[in-house]
């Protein structure tokens, strides 16, 4: 009984970490996702873009730069994103914001716009590139 | 009863104007960032329960990291390693950190 509970246990694990780790999603549907300038009522509004920049270059929609208390997200790691929303979308993580545009999403559009900004390229980069570095 | 607001006014303006003016030093920055090495410094590391890779936190914007230090650190953010080491940082520790890890270019 023990034995056949602690197997399960651990292919539940592994599956748990298997499917975390790699955010399967759509890359040409979470661009249209990320520059999406229309919100629930129709109004027009750059839901992601007008905070967070559009794709990886820092400006937002109207050429001005993006507000630097926001973060970066394209580079990002897009489980760590993905996870992010998530939260957001659970009230787990606090930011009225936020809490709103993720709850808008579907899980498959979290996905979908996770692994499009882990795709781009950015400043935001992995610290061990510095480790060596006096 | 006056002066009392004014002060207290005047109190709350001068610990505002000090904690938006608390200028980061990169090198103090660089040491204090030792301990952030253990997980943000090993590439594509997981965190265990849930499994996601530790976000990348080196050329982040200051501000932004600053923003999320002291959500750790007042608990408004909930990751329990990232509370503790947040709250072991002092706001100054804290703008050197933020200095530190957004001056970072990436080689690749």
């Amino acid at each position: 009984m023990i034995i056949r509970t602690l197997l399960i246990t651990t292919t539940l694990l592994f599956a748990g970490s298997a499917a975390a780790s790699a955010v399967k999603g759509d890359t040409a549907n979470g661009k249209k996702v990320f520059e999406s300038d229309v919100d629930t009522k129709g109004n027009k509004v750059a839901v992601c873009t007008g905070c967070h920049g559009v794709g990886n270059t820092e400006k937002l929609p109207d050429g001005s730069a993006m507000p630097q208390e926001n973060p970066v997200l394209a580079g990002q790691y897009a489980d760590y994103l993905s996870k992010a929303l998530h939260d957001y979308k659970s009230k787990k993580r606090a930011h009225i914001g936020m809490q709103g545009n993720a709850s808008r999403l579907s899980d498959k559009e979290i996905a979908d716009v996770s692994v499009y900004l882990g795709s781009l390229k950015s400043k935001v980069h992995d610290l061990s590139e510095h480790e060596n570095e006096k | 009863m006056k002066t009392s607001i004014l002060l207290l006014a005047g109190l709350f303006l001068a610990s505002n104007a000090q904690a938006a003016e608390l200028k980061g030093n990169p090198k103090a920055g660089k040491t204090l960032a030792y301990t952030c090495t253990g997980c943000h410094g090993i590439s594509e590391y997981k965190n265990a329960y849930p499994s996601y890779r530790v976000p990348k936190i080196a050329g982040q914007h200051e501000k932004y990291l600053l923003a999320a230090l002291h959500g750790y650190k007042k608990g408004e953010r909930n990751h329990p390693t990232m509370k503790a080491q947040a709250s072991s940082f002092s706001d100054q520790d804290i703008a050197d950190i933020a200095a530190y890890l957004s001056s970072l270019k990436s080689k690749k």
